[in-house]
Protein backbone atom coordinates (compact mmCIF):
# COMPACT_ATOMS: atom_id res chain seq x y z
CA UNK A 1 0.00 0.00 0.00
CA UNK A 2 3.03 2.23 0.97
CA UNK A 3 4.55 1.76 -2.21
CA UNK A 4 1.21 2.08 -4.26
CA UNK A 5 0.54 5.38 -2.09
CA UNK A 6 3.56 6.86 -3.69
CA UNK A 7 2.83 6.15 -7.47
CA UNK A 8 -0.29 7.58 -6.90
CA UNK A 9 0.93 10.87 -5.41
CA UNK A 10 3.45 11.06 -8.42
CA UNK A 11 1.11 9.95 -11.09
CA UNK A 12 -1.27 13.03 -9.39
CA UNK A 13 1.09 15.30 -9.14
CA UNK A 14 1.84 14.68 -12.67
CA UNK A 15 -1.41 15.48 -13.93
CA UNK A 16 -1.51 18.84 -12.07
CA UNK A 17 1.81 19.70 -13.27
CA UNK A 18 1.65 19.30 -16.57
CA UNK A 19 -1.59 21.26 -16.36
CA UNK A 20 -3.49 18.03 -17.91
CA UNK A 21 -5.70 18.10 -15.00
CA UNK A 22 -6.65 21.77 -15.44
CA UNK A 23 -7.16 21.07 -19.16
CA UNK A 24 -9.68 18.30 -18.28
CA UNK A 25 -11.66 20.35 -16.17
CA UNK A 26 -12.02 22.96 -18.68
CA UNK A 27 -12.85 21.24 -21.49
CA UNK A 28 -15.39 18.55 -19.80
CA UNK A 29 -16.61 21.96 -17.74
CA UNK A 30 -17.08 23.21 -21.48
CA UNK A 31 -18.94 20.04 -22.63
CA UNK A 32 -21.41 19.71 -19.37
CA UNK A 33 -22.21 23.46 -20.44
CA UNK A 34 -22.57 23.40 -23.87
CA UNK A 35 -25.76 21.24 -24.42
CA UNK A 36 -28.44 23.17 -22.04
CA UNK A 37 -26.69 26.02 -23.18
CA UNK A 38 -26.97 24.96 -27.12
CA UNK A 39 -30.37 24.05 -26.25
CA UNK A 40 -31.09 26.98 -24.74
CA UNK A 41 -30.29 29.25 -27.17
CA UNK A 42 -31.10 27.65 -30.21
CA UNK A 43 -34.92 29.13 -30.67
CA UNK A 44 -33.14 32.44 -29.81
CA UNK A 45 -30.73 32.41 -32.93
CA UNK A 46 -33.37 31.03 -35.38
CA UNK A 47 -35.46 33.68 -34.36
CA UNK A 48 -32.26 36.32 -35.23
CA UNK A 49 -31.64 34.53 -38.25
CA UNK A 50 -35.25 34.07 -39.24
CA UNK A 51 -35.41 37.43 -41.07
CA UNK A 52 -32.58 36.99 -43.35
CA UNK A 53 -33.53 33.54 -43.90
CA UNK A 54 -36.84 34.20 -44.78
CA UNK A 55 -35.55 36.07 -47.98
CA UNK A 56 -34.42 32.98 -49.13
CA UNK A 57 -37.20 31.21 -49.01
CA UNK A 58 -36.71 29.47 -45.28
CA UNK A 59 -39.28 29.62 -42.59
CA UNK A 60 -39.36 27.90 -39.35
CA UNK A 61 -42.25 27.06 -37.40
CA UNK A 62 -42.17 27.37 -33.76
CA UNK A 63 -39.51 25.81 -32.04
CA UNK A 64 -39.80 24.50 -29.08
CA UNK A 65 -36.93 22.91 -26.38
CA UNK A 66 -37.32 21.15 -23.78
CA UNK A 67 -34.73 19.22 -21.42
CA UNK A 68 -34.79 16.63 -23.53
CA UNK A 69 -33.49 18.81 -26.14
CA UNK A 70 -30.58 19.22 -23.97
CA UNK A 71 -30.09 15.78 -23.18
CA UNK A 72 -30.43 14.75 -26.21
CA UNK A 73 -26.67 16.84 -26.98
CA UNK A 74 -25.63 15.79 -24.20
CA UNK A 75 -25.82 11.61 -25.60
CA UNK A 76 -24.57 12.95 -28.96
CA UNK A 77 -21.66 14.78 -27.59
CA UNK A 78 -20.29 11.74 -25.59
CA UNK A 79 -18.11 10.50 -27.89
CA UNK A 80 -16.12 13.50 -28.10
CA UNK A 81 -15.57 12.98 -24.39
CA UNK A 82 -14.58 9.52 -24.84
CA UNK A 83 -12.01 10.27 -27.65
CA UNK A 84 -10.31 13.24 -25.50
CA UNK A 85 -9.98 11.09 -22.52
CA UNK A 86 -8.77 8.07 -24.23
CA UNK A 87 -6.25 10.82 -26.08
CA UNK A 88 -5.14 12.47 -22.99
CA UNK A 89 -4.04 9.05 -20.98
CA UNK A 90 -3.51 7.00 -24.29
CA UNK A 91 0.57 7.47 -23.90
CA UNK A 92 0.64 6.89 -19.70
CA UNK A 93 2.68 3.77 -20.16
CA UNK A 94 4.55 4.30 -23.26
CA UNK A 95 5.79 8.01 -22.43
CA UNK A 96 7.63 6.04 -19.52
CA UNK A 97 8.67 2.84 -21.61
CA UNK A 98 10.44 5.16 -24.02
CA UNK A 99 12.33 7.48 -21.84
CA UNK A 100 13.53 5.12 -19.38
CA UNK A 101 11.83 6.65 -16.37
CA UNK A 102 10.62 3.44 -14.85
CA UNK A 103 14.11 1.97 -14.89
CA UNK A 104 14.72 3.99 -11.56
CA UNK A 105 11.73 3.03 -9.54
CA UNK A 106 11.82 -0.80 -10.77
CA UNK A 107 15.08 -1.45 -9.48
CA UNK A 108 14.06 -0.07 -5.89
CA UNK A 109 11.93 -3.24 -6.38
CA UNK A 110 8.69 -1.37 -6.76
CA UNK A 111 6.16 -3.96 -8.07
CA UNK A 112 5.21 -4.06 -11.52
CA UNK A 113 1.80 -4.53 -10.63
CA UNK A 114 1.62 -1.44 -8.29
CA UNK A 115 3.34 0.71 -10.88
CA UNK A 116 -0.20 -0.90 -13.22
CA UNK A 117 -2.18 -0.21 -10.45
CA UNK A 118 -1.42 3.61 -10.03
CA UNK A 119 -1.81 4.14 -13.69
CA UNK A 120 -5.47 2.47 -13.62
CA UNK A 121 -6.99 4.39 -10.41
CA UNK A 122 -5.35 7.43 -11.80
CA UNK A 123 -7.10 7.35 -15.20
CA UNK A 124 -10.22 5.60 -13.78
CA UNK A 125 -10.34 9.00 -11.15
CA UNK A 126 -9.73 11.31 -13.03
CA UNK A 127 -12.31 10.10 -15.55
CA UNK A 128 -14.88 9.51 -12.28
CA UNK A 129 -14.33 13.27 -11.62
CA UNK A 130 -14.38 14.94 -15.34
CA UNK A 131 -17.91 12.70 -16.57
CA UNK A 132 -19.32 13.46 -13.45
CA UNK A 133 -18.42 16.77 -13.68
CA UNK A 134 -19.47 17.57 -16.62
CA UNK A 135 -22.98 15.47 -16.37
CA UNK A 136 -23.11 17.88 -12.88
CA UNK A 137 -22.70 20.93 -15.10
CA UNK A 138 -25.35 19.42 -17.56
CA UNK A 139 -27.91 18.76 -14.86
CA UNK A 140 -27.53 21.80 -12.67
CA UNK A 141 -28.18 24.12 -16.41
CA UNK A 142 -30.67 21.86 -17.29
CA UNK A 143 -32.73 22.14 -14.10
CA UNK A 144 -31.85 26.01 -14.27
CA UNK A 145 -33.50 26.47 -17.47
CA UNK A 146 -36.28 23.99 -17.33
CA UNK A 147 -38.40 23.18 -14.02
CA UNK A 148 -38.87 20.10 -15.24
CA UNK A 149 -34.93 18.85 -15.14
CA UNK A 150 -34.53 15.35 -14.58
CA UNK A 151 -36.46 13.22 -17.11
CA UNK A 152 -36.90 9.19 -16.29
CA UNK A 153 -34.14 7.10 -17.17
CA UNK A 154 -31.34 9.57 -16.57
CA UNK A 155 -29.26 7.96 -13.95
CA UNK A 156 -29.37 4.47 -15.71
CA UNK A 157 -28.13 6.74 -18.59
CA UNK A 158 -25.60 8.40 -16.81
CA UNK A 159 -24.24 5.14 -15.20
CA UNK A 160 -24.30 3.54 -18.55
CA UNK A 161 -22.50 5.78 -20.63
CA UNK A 162 -19.88 6.42 -17.67
CA UNK A 163 -19.30 2.29 -17.65
CA UNK A 164 -18.65 2.66 -21.08
CA UNK A 165 -16.06 4.95 -20.84
CA UNK A 166 -14.28 2.51 -17.96
CA UNK A 167 -14.49 -0.18 -20.53
CA UNK A 168 -13.21 2.18 -23.31
CA UNK A 169 -10.18 3.30 -20.97
CA UNK A 170 -9.15 -0.37 -19.00
CA UNK A 171 -9.51 -1.67 -22.78
CA UNK A 172 -6.86 1.22 -23.76
CA UNK A 173 -4.93 0.47 -20.60
CA UNK A 174 -4.42 -3.51 -21.77
CA UNK A 175 -3.06 -2.41 -25.01
CA UNK A 176 -1.35 0.49 -23.41
CA UNK A 177 1.17 -1.68 -21.06
CA UNK A 178 1.65 -4.03 -23.33
CA UNK A 179 2.63 -2.11 -26.14
CA UNK A 180 5.28 0.74 -26.71
CA UNK A 181 3.20 3.36 -28.53
CA UNK A 182 0.14 5.36 -27.10
CA UNK A 183 -1.29 5.65 -30.92
CA UNK A 184 -1.03 2.20 -31.19
CA UNK A 185 -2.96 1.47 -27.81
CA UNK A 186 -5.74 4.26 -29.24
CA UNK A 187 -6.14 2.95 -32.88
CA UNK A 188 -6.67 -0.63 -31.01
CA UNK A 189 -9.02 0.20 -28.64
CA UNK A 190 -10.83 2.35 -31.52
CA UNK A 191 -10.63 -1.32 -33.34
CA UNK A 192 -12.20 -3.20 -31.02
CA UNK A 193 -14.96 -0.80 -30.17
CA UNK A 194 -15.72 -1.07 -34.14
CA UNK A 195 -15.49 -4.81 -34.27
CA UNK A 196 -18.16 -4.69 -31.04
CA UNK A 197 -20.07 -1.96 -32.68
CA UNK A 198 -20.05 -4.72 -35.79
CA UNK A 199 -21.43 -7.27 -33.92
CA UNK A 200 -24.06 -5.54 -32.16
CA UNK A 201 -25.94 -5.44 -35.35
CA UNK A 202 -26.50 -9.07 -34.58
CA UNK A 203 -29.84 -8.50 -33.29
CA UNK A 204 -28.68 -11.63 -31.05
CA UNK A 205 -25.56 -9.92 -29.69
CA UNK A 206 -26.83 -6.65 -29.34
CA UNK A 207 -28.43 -6.35 -25.78
CA UNK A 208 -25.01 -7.98 -24.43
CA UNK A 209 -22.02 -5.87 -26.19
CA UNK A 210 -20.90 -2.43 -24.61
CA UNK A 211 -22.25 0.02 -27.60
CA UNK A 212 -25.50 -0.65 -26.29
CA UNK A 213 -24.23 1.49 -23.13
CA UNK A 214 -23.77 4.54 -25.57
CA UNK A 215 -27.69 4.23 -26.41
CA UNK A 216 -28.99 6.33 -23.30
CA UNK A 217 -31.28 8.86 -24.60
CA UNK A 218 -33.69 5.63 -25.71
CA UNK A 219 -34.02 5.61 -21.86
CA UNK A 220 -34.96 9.13 -21.28
CA UNK A 221 -37.61 8.98 -24.39
CA UNK A 222 -38.92 5.99 -23.20
CA UNK A 223 -37.76 3.59 -26.44
CA UNK A 224 -35.90 1.34 -23.94
CA UNK A 225 -35.88 0.04 -20.77
CA UNK A 226 -33.54 -0.68 -17.80
CA UNK A 227 -33.73 -4.29 -18.89
CA UNK A 228 -32.60 -3.30 -21.97
CA UNK A 229 -28.76 -1.92 -20.53
CA UNK A 230 -28.50 -4.44 -17.76
CA UNK A 231 -27.25 -7.22 -19.29
CA UNK A 232 -24.58 -4.63 -21.49
CA UNK A 233 -23.76 -2.86 -18.27
CA UNK A 234 -22.74 -6.02 -16.47
CA UNK A 235 -20.47 -7.48 -19.20
CA UNK A 236 -18.88 -4.29 -19.75
CA UNK A 237 -18.42 -4.14 -15.96
CA UNK A 238 -16.77 -7.95 -16.24
CA UNK A 239 -15.55 -7.31 -19.25
CA UNK A 240 -13.08 -4.11 -17.59
CA UNK A 241 -12.05 -6.10 -14.87
CA UNK A 242 -10.15 -8.66 -17.09
CA UNK A 243 -8.89 -5.76 -19.13
CA UNK A 244 -7.75 -4.40 -15.77
CA UNK A 245 -6.06 -8.33 -14.86
CA UNK A 246 -4.82 -7.44 -18.84
CA UNK A 247 -3.00 -4.09 -18.09
CA UNK A 248 -1.37 -5.69 -15.28
CA UNK A 249 -0.23 -8.49 -16.90
CA UNK A 250 0.87 -6.71 -20.20
CA UNK A 251 3.50 -5.12 -18.07
CA UNK A 252 4.72 -7.95 -16.34
CA UNK A 253 5.88 -9.55 -19.60
CA UNK A 254 7.79 -6.03 -20.44
CA UNK A 255 10.94 -6.36 -21.37
CA UNK A 256 12.78 -2.27 -20.25
CA UNK B 1 32.62 -12.41 0.56
CA UNK B 2 31.64 -11.67 -2.99
CA UNK B 3 28.62 -9.20 -3.15
CA UNK B 4 27.76 -10.60 -7.00
CA UNK B 5 28.43 -13.49 -8.86
CA UNK B 6 27.70 -14.50 -12.34
CA UNK B 7 27.81 -18.16 -13.25
CA UNK B 8 27.74 -19.16 -16.91
CA UNK B 9 25.18 -16.21 -18.26
CA UNK B 10 24.53 -16.30 -21.90
CA UNK B 11 21.86 -14.16 -23.61
CA UNK B 12 20.97 -14.20 -27.58
CA UNK B 13 18.81 -10.91 -29.23
CA UNK B 14 17.46 -13.24 -32.13
CA UNK B 15 20.31 -14.89 -34.00
CA UNK B 16 23.14 -12.67 -32.29
CA UNK B 17 24.49 -13.92 -29.20
CA UNK B 18 25.76 -10.94 -26.53
CA UNK B 19 26.47 -13.14 -23.52
CA UNK B 20 28.26 -16.40 -24.33
CA UNK B 21 29.30 -18.29 -20.78
CA UNK B 22 29.53 -15.11 -18.72
CA UNK B 23 30.97 -15.69 -15.19
CA UNK B 24 32.53 -12.82 -12.83
CA UNK B 25 33.02 -12.20 -9.33
CA UNK B 26 32.55 -8.81 -7.31
CA UNK B 27 34.22 -8.76 -3.97
CA UNK B 28 32.90 -6.90 -1.47
CA UNK B 29 34.31 -3.27 -1.11
CA UNK B 30 35.73 -3.01 -4.22
CA UNK B 31 35.44 -0.62 -7.34
CA UNK B 32 34.97 -2.70 -10.46
CA UNK B 33 35.56 -1.44 -13.71
CA UNK B 34 33.57 -3.60 -16.41
CA UNK B 35 35.39 -2.61 -19.72
CA UNK B 36 34.13 -3.08 -23.12
CA UNK B 37 33.83 -1.97 -26.56
CA UNK B 38 30.41 -0.59 -27.52
CA UNK B 39 28.12 -3.06 -27.95
CA UNK B 40 30.10 -5.90 -25.87
CA UNK B 41 27.24 -6.21 -24.02
CA UNK B 42 27.44 -4.48 -21.01
CA UNK B 43 24.41 -3.18 -20.63
CA UNK B 44 23.29 -5.82 -21.14
CA UNK B 45 24.94 -7.79 -18.54
CA UNK B 46 23.73 -5.11 -16.23
CA UNK B 47 19.89 -5.19 -17.07
CA UNK B 48 20.25 -8.70 -16.14
CA UNK B 49 21.12 -8.13 -12.79
CA UNK B 50 18.67 -5.64 -11.83
CA UNK B 51 16.17 -8.14 -12.96
CA UNK B 52 15.17 -5.62 -16.25
CA UNK B 53 16.30 -8.35 -18.70
CA UNK B 54 15.66 -12.33 -18.94
CA UNK B 55 18.64 -14.29 -19.70
CA UNK B 56 18.82 -17.23 -21.77
CA UNK B 57 21.04 -19.33 -19.10
CA UNK B 58 23.05 -19.34 -16.22
CA UNK B 59 22.76 -18.38 -12.75
CA UNK B 60 23.50 -14.49 -10.89
CA UNK B 61 23.84 -14.26 -7.30
CA UNK B 62 23.69 -10.97 -5.60
CA UNK B 63 24.44 -11.22 -1.49
CA UNK B 64 24.26 -14.73 -2.02
CA UNK B 65 20.44 -14.51 -3.23
CA UNK B 66 19.17 -15.73 -6.75
CA UNK B 67 18.38 -13.04 -9.27
CA UNK B 68 14.89 -13.67 -11.03
CA UNK B 69 13.41 -11.93 -13.95
CA UNK B 70 11.16 -8.93 -13.46
CA UNK B 71 10.10 -8.63 -9.51
CA UNK B 72 13.66 -9.81 -7.88
CA UNK B 73 13.88 -9.41 -4.31
CA UNK B 74 17.75 -8.65 -4.91
CA UNK B 75 16.99 -5.50 -5.85
CA UNK B 76 16.70 -4.07 -3.00
CA UNK B 77 20.52 -4.92 -2.25
CA UNK B 78 20.98 -2.57 -5.41
CA UNK B 79 21.54 0.73 -6.50
CA UNK B 80 21.19 1.11 -10.25
CA UNK B 81 22.36 4.11 -12.14
CA UNK B 82 21.32 3.16 -16.28
CA UNK B 83 23.50 4.79 -18.77
CA UNK B 84 21.22 7.86 -19.52
CA UNK B 85 19.06 8.63 -16.28
CA UNK B 86 15.41 9.99 -16.82
CA UNK B 87 13.54 11.34 -14.65
CA UNK B 88 9.95 13.31 -13.89
CA UNK B 89 11.04 16.53 -15.28
CA UNK B 90 8.23 18.02 -13.29
CA UNK B 91 10.01 16.97 -10.46
CA UNK B 92 12.23 18.65 -8.15
CA UNK B 93 15.67 17.04 -7.13
CA UNK B 94 14.12 16.95 -3.48
CA UNK B 95 10.91 15.12 -4.58
CA UNK B 96 12.68 12.96 -6.72
CA UNK B 97 14.58 11.47 -3.73
CA UNK B 98 12.00 11.31 -1.70
CA UNK B 99 9.78 9.38 -4.13
CA UNK B 100 12.31 6.93 -5.00
CA UNK B 101 13.42 6.58 -1.01
CA UNK B 102 9.76 5.88 -0.11
CA UNK B 103 9.09 3.27 -2.92
CA UNK B 104 12.68 1.36 -1.53
CA UNK B 105 10.89 1.29 2.08
CA UNK B 106 12.78 4.47 3.63
CA UNK B 107 10.41 5.75 6.58
CA UNK B 108 9.82 9.24 6.18
CA UNK B 109 11.56 11.04 9.41
CA UNK B 110 15.20 9.04 7.65
CA UNK B 111 14.77 9.84 3.99
CA UNK B 112 14.36 13.60 4.16
CA UNK B 113 17.56 13.46 5.78
CA UNK B 114 18.81 11.02 3.38
CA UNK B 115 17.80 13.22 0.27
CA UNK B 116 19.91 16.24 1.84
CA UNK B 117 22.61 14.34 2.66
CA UNK B 118 23.18 12.68 -0.99
CA UNK B 119 22.48 16.30 -2.25
CA UNK B 120 25.08 17.30 -0.44
CA UNK B 121 27.36 14.54 -1.30
CA UNK B 122 26.52 15.19 -4.99
CA UNK B 123 26.93 18.42 -4.98
CA UNK B 124 23.20 19.45 -5.47
CA UNK B 125 22.08 20.92 -2.67
CA UNK B 126 21.65 24.55 -4.56
CA UNK B 127 19.15 22.84 -6.85
CA UNK B 128 17.34 20.61 -4.65
CA UNK B 129 13.83 22.61 -5.19
CA UNK B 130 14.32 23.23 -8.90
CA UNK B 131 12.54 21.10 -11.35
CA UNK B 132 14.48 18.08 -12.64
CA UNK B 133 13.50 19.67 -16.40
CA UNK B 134 15.61 22.20 -16.01
CA UNK B 135 18.67 20.33 -15.47
CA UNK B 136 21.75 19.79 -17.68
CA UNK B 137 22.95 16.20 -18.47
CA UNK B 138 25.80 16.60 -15.57
CA UNK B 139 23.29 17.26 -12.88
CA UNK B 140 21.19 14.51 -14.44
CA UNK B 141 24.34 12.28 -13.85
CA UNK B 142 24.91 13.70 -10.13
CA UNK B 143 21.16 13.02 -9.38
CA UNK B 144 21.34 9.23 -10.94
CA UNK B 145 23.77 8.94 -8.62
CA UNK B 146 22.03 10.04 -5.44
CA UNK B 147 18.98 8.40 -6.11
CA UNK B 148 20.78 4.81 -6.71
CA UNK B 149 22.42 5.32 -3.57
CA UNK B 150 19.19 6.94 -1.48
CA UNK B 151 18.29 3.26 0.17
CA UNK B 152 21.97 2.74 1.03
CA UNK B 153 22.23 -0.49 -1.81
CA UNK B 154 25.14 -3.32 -0.67
CA UNK B 155 25.99 -2.83 -4.50
CA UNK B 156 25.92 0.49 -6.87
CA UNK B 157 25.88 -0.37 -10.48
CA UNK B 158 26.71 2.38 -12.76
CA UNK B 159 26.41 1.91 -16.63
CA UNK B 160 28.61 4.17 -18.35
CA UNK B 161 28.58 7.02 -16.23
CA UNK B 162 30.58 9.14 -17.09
CA UNK B 163 30.33 8.70 -21.24
CA UNK B 164 28.19 11.74 -21.89
CA UNK B 165 30.39 14.14 -19.68
CA UNK B 166 32.66 16.68 -20.41
CA UNK B 167 36.24 15.96 -18.38
CA UNK B 168 35.26 18.12 -15.24
CA UNK B 169 32.09 16.47 -15.50
CA UNK B 170 33.71 12.86 -15.26
CA UNK B 171 35.92 14.39 -12.62
CA UNK B 172 32.75 14.92 -10.40
CA UNK B 173 31.08 11.53 -10.92
CA UNK B 174 34.88 9.42 -10.51
CA UNK B 175 35.04 11.71 -7.27
CA UNK B 176 31.83 10.70 -6.10
CA UNK B 177 32.32 6.81 -6.34
CA UNK B 178 35.56 7.59 -4.37
CA UNK B 179 33.71 9.09 -1.94
CA UNK B 180 31.25 6.22 -1.15
CA UNK B 181 33.57 3.13 -1.69
CA UNK B 182 33.81 3.11 1.50
CA UNK B 183 30.28 2.12 2.32
CA UNK B 184 29.42 0.41 -1.29
CA UNK B 185 30.72 -1.82 -3.51
CA UNK B 186 31.11 -0.67 -7.11
CA UNK B 187 30.24 -2.25 -10.21
CA UNK B 188 30.97 0.55 -13.00
CA UNK B 189 31.01 -0.09 -16.88
CA UNK B 190 32.83 1.72 -19.06
CA UNK B 191 34.51 2.52 -22.44
CA UNK B 192 36.44 4.88 -21.12
CA UNK B 193 39.63 3.42 -19.74
CA UNK B 194 41.33 6.44 -18.18
CA UNK B 195 38.08 6.49 -15.71
CA UNK B 196 39.04 3.22 -14.72
CA UNK B 197 42.27 3.72 -14.35
CA UNK B 198 41.69 6.36 -11.90
CA UNK B 199 39.17 4.82 -9.43
CA UNK B 200 39.31 1.04 -9.72
CA UNK B 201 40.93 -1.77 -7.83
CA UNK B 202 39.47 -4.53 -10.09
CA UNK B 203 38.53 -4.84 -13.63
CA UNK B 204 37.03 -7.27 -16.34
CA UNK B 205 37.28 -7.45 -19.93
CA UNK B 206 34.15 -8.31 -22.05
CA UNK B 207 35.11 -9.31 -25.32
CA UNK B 208 33.10 -10.88 -27.27
CA UNK B 209 30.32 -11.73 -24.76
CA UNK B 210 33.01 -13.25 -22.71
CA UNK B 211 35.40 -12.04 -20.04
CA UNK B 212 38.72 -11.58 -22.00
CA UNK B 213 40.36 -10.53 -18.60
CA UNK B 214 39.46 -10.02 -15.06
CA UNK B 215 41.46 -9.78 -11.72
CA UNK B 216 42.62 -7.15 -9.17
CA UNK B 217 43.73 -3.90 -12.18
CA UNK B 218 47.47 -3.96 -10.50
CA UNK B 219 48.00 -7.87 -10.84
CA UNK B 220 47.01 -7.79 -14.56
CA UNK B 221 49.33 -4.90 -14.90
CA UNK B 222 52.13 -6.91 -13.43
CA UNK B 223 51.31 -9.78 -15.95
CA UNK B 224 50.99 -8.05 -18.60
CA UNK B 225 54.66 -6.28 -17.85
CA UNK B 226 56.28 -6.49 -20.91
CA UNK B 227 55.85 -2.78 -21.94
CA UNK B 228 59.78 -2.04 -21.83
CA UNK B 229 61.43 0.53 -20.42
CA UNK B 230 62.62 4.04 -21.19
CA UNK B 231 66.20 6.30 -20.88
CA UNK B 232 66.18 9.52 -21.21
CA UNK B 233 70.04 11.21 -21.21
CA UNK B 234 71.06 14.60 -21.05
CA UNK B 235 72.94 14.87 -24.27
CA UNK B 236 72.31 13.39 -27.85
CA UNK B 237 75.52 11.52 -28.04
CA UNK B 238 74.91 9.84 -24.68
CA UNK B 239 71.86 8.48 -26.81
CA UNK B 240 73.37 7.16 -29.78
CA UNK B 241 75.92 5.51 -27.75
CA UNK B 242 73.81 3.73 -25.75
CA UNK B 243 71.52 2.76 -28.27
CA UNK B 244 74.78 1.35 -30.59
CA UNK B 245 76.03 -0.29 -27.50
CA UNK B 246 72.61 -1.91 -26.46
CA UNK B 247 70.19 -2.74 -29.83
CA UNK B 248 66.35 -3.29 -29.57
CA UNK B 249 65.76 0.69 -28.82
CA UNK B 250 63.93 3.21 -30.44
CA UNK B 251 64.61 6.96 -30.27
CA UNK B 252 61.38 8.42 -29.76
CA UNK B 253 63.14 11.89 -29.47
CA UNK B 254 67.56 12.15 -29.56
CA UNK B 255 67.87 12.03 -25.95
CA UNK B 256 65.03 9.74 -25.32
CA UNK B 257 65.36 5.65 -26.06
CA UNK B 258 62.24 3.51 -25.81
CA UNK B 259 62.91 -0.47 -25.34
CA UNK B 260 59.29 -1.17 -26.10
CA UNK B 261 59.89 -5.05 -25.88
CA UNK B 262 62.24 -5.29 -22.69
CA UNK B 263 61.70 -7.66 -19.60
CA UNK B 264 62.74 -6.55 -16.03
CA UNK B 265 65.74 -8.82 -16.56
CA UNK B 266 66.20 -6.88 -19.79
CA UNK B 267 66.08 -3.51 -17.65
CA UNK B 268 68.30 -4.91 -15.02
CA UNK B 269 70.75 -5.95 -17.80
CA UNK B 270 70.61 -2.33 -19.05
CA UNK B 271 71.28 -0.28 -15.87
CA UNK B 272 74.53 -2.91 -15.94
CA UNK B 273 75.41 -1.84 -19.22
CA UNK B 274 75.01 2.01 -18.51
CA UNK B 275 77.56 1.30 -15.18
CA UNK B 276 79.82 -0.02 -17.30
CA UNK B 277 79.53 2.37 -20.40
CA UNK B 278 79.91 4.81 -16.82
CA UNK B 279 76.64 6.78 -18.42
CA UNK B 280 74.22 8.54 -16.25
CA UNK B 281 71.24 9.04 -17.68
CA UNK B 282 68.67 11.80 -16.62
CA UNK B 283 66.12 8.73 -15.59
CA UNK B 284 65.51 5.07 -16.39
CA UNK B 285 62.44 4.00 -15.89
CA UNK B 286 59.83 0.96 -16.58
CA UNK B 287 56.69 1.82 -18.81
CA UNK B 288 53.65 0.66 -17.43
CA UNK B 289 51.21 -1.11 -19.14
CA UNK B 290 48.14 1.01 -20.05
CA UNK B 291 44.72 -0.15 -20.06
CA UNK B 292 44.75 0.56 -23.84
CA UNK B 293 47.46 -1.95 -24.48
CA UNK B 294 45.77 -4.57 -22.00
CA UNK B 295 42.47 -4.11 -24.21
CA UNK B 296 43.75 -4.05 -27.52
CA UNK B 297 45.42 -6.95 -26.28
CA UNK B 298 42.84 -8.84 -25.36
CA UNK B 299 40.48 -7.96 -27.73
CA UNK B 300 43.07 -9.23 -30.41
CA UNK B 301 43.74 -12.99 -28.80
Amino acid sequence: MRQLSYLLRKEFLELVRTKRALVLLIVFGVFGMQNPALAKLTPWMISLMGDSLAKQGITFGAVSVTSITAWTQYFKNLLMEYILILAMFSGIFAQEYQSGTLINLLTKGVSRAKVAGSKLITVLLSWSVCYWFAFGISLGYTAYFWENALPGGIWLAAISAYVLGVWFLTLEMAFASALSSGMYALLLTGGVFAACYALSMLPVLTRFLPPRLSEGLALLTGDMHASDFLPALWIALALSAVQSALCVAGIQRKQL
Amino acid sequence: MNVLELSSVSKRFGERTVLHDLSLTVPEGSIYGFIGENGAGKTTTMKIITGLLASDGGEIRICGEKVSYGQTRTNRFVGYLPDVPEFYGYLTAREYLLLVGGLAGLTSCGLTKRADELLELVGLSDSASRRIGGFSRGMKQRLGIAQALIHRPKLLICDEPTSALDPAGRKDIIDILRAIRSETTVLFSTHILPDIERVCDRIGLLHEGKLALSGKLEEIRAMHAKSGFVVEFAEESEASAFLGARAGGIADSPTRLVYPAATREDMLAAMAQLERMRLCPLKIEQREPSLESLFMEAARQ
